[in-house]
């Protein structure tokens, strides 16, 4: 069960953070709200779907969202160095993490992307 | 199974990869004496706890803020907001002086206030006030640059920023803009180049950051505003 919500976690990281960056296009809506809070959302909607069994995700469609955000990240800020920046920081507004150095939050963003890899890598029970 | 575990190898390698040649590459294109001196709480005598600095011989305030690189990438309306106010994650430059202590200390330097913005004529006004030369300087820097320099103009137009005053109006609101970069009834001081909604309704120009000039996410730096004479 750890590794299914662990798992869908991850998931829910990979859409909130397609959300905030489709959200943030709107300079109208970026400068009035927390656009990086949809991050946290789908995030708490992941613990959610990971207690409900009989929702299931194929592992290819979990990878294919990670390609497309990758995608989705280079495509809209069209500048590599950006994903040393926008990911790190669209992180520590989601979950007030303000304290954390560019640096820490990155470290910390690798490290989930690692952990949530080899999370949807492991074959959990059914 | 196979093309699973190839797709995995594919998304995480090419993911941390990017993140990695991101990081390298911001690295590389920052001065080397910048990367020595995010962790420096402060500007000179700026800190946390002093972050504004009146000078009245020189005409000059100088508040102290840190650069939020977000918006190196993305745009924004603000050049420097109070990290407390509702707007404080919203700028180039995350301020640690309030709205209410930066409108005192143009008001000690002389400066005098427009206050010809209200919230009904906003879009149809230009903020007018005394002009101001703003510049920003960092632990390191070989030295200080203007705003234009600091902040890019999508249009190439200079950024010419007045005292707009709207101290009753910024109490309320608490937003804690301190420069707007397009013209503000509640920011203390905003660009009379634009009018407001320039950047949100109209979309005629977009402002961002300027990476290449701009120390990395994080810096401190000391923001001086000189009154035009």
């Amino acid at each position: 069960m750890a590794i299914r919500v662990g798992k869908f976690i991850f998931w829910g990281l990979i859409w909130g953070y397609m959300i905030a960056l489709f959200l943030s296009r709107s300079t109208w809506l970026e400068m009035r709200f927390n656009t990086s809070l949809s991050i946290l959302a789908m995030t708490l909607l992941g613990v959610v779907i990971g207690f409900i069994k009989n929702i299931n995700v194929k592992k290819r469609w979990f990878f294919i969202s990670e390609i497309l955000l990758i995608m989705l990240l280079i495509a809209t800020y069209k500048d590599f160095s950006a994903l040393a920046v926008i990911p790190a920081i669209k992180f520590k507004e989601a979950f007030f993490l303000n304290f954390l150095s560019l640096f820490q939050a990155n470290i910390v963003v690798i490290l989930l992307l690692i952990v949530g890899n080899i999370l949807w890598c492991i074959k959990s029970k059914k | 199974m196979k093309k699973i575990k190839a797709l995995f190898l594919l998304s995480m390698l090419s993911m941390s990869m990017l993140m990695i040649v991101g990081c390298s590459k911001t690295e590389a294109e920052k001065p080397a004496e910048t990367t020595e001196t995010e962790k420096v709480e402060g500007v000179g005598d700026l800190t946390k706890e002093n972050p504004i600095q009146v000078n009245k011989e020189e005409g000059t305030v100088t508040f102290l803020a840190q650069v939020n690189g977000k918006y190196f990438y993305e745009p924004t309306r603000h050049a420097a907001v109070f990290a407390d106010g509702s707007n404080g994650e919203k700028a180039v430059f995350r301020g640690f002086v309030n709205h209410e202590d930066l409108y005192n200390g143009l008001i000690e330097i002389g400066a005098k206030a427009g206050e010809n913005m209200t919230l009904d004529n906003k879009e149809t006004t230009n903020v007018q006030g005394d002009a101001f030369d703003v510049s920003v300087n960092w632990t390191g820097a070989e030295k200080a640059v203007t705003i234009d320099e600091a902040i890019k103009d999508s249009n190439g137009t200079p950024i010419d920023i007045r005292f707009g005053g709207n101290l009753k109006t910024a109490m309320d609101k608490k937003t804690g803009c301190l420069i707007c970069l397009d013209s503000c009834p509640v920011g203390i001081t905003s660009n009379a180049s634009y009018t407001y909604g320039s950047v949100e309704k109209t979309k005629t120009v977009e402002f961002m950051g300027n990476k290449d000039i701009l120390p990395e996410d994080g810096t401190y730096v000391a923001v001086t505003m000189k009154l035009k004479k």
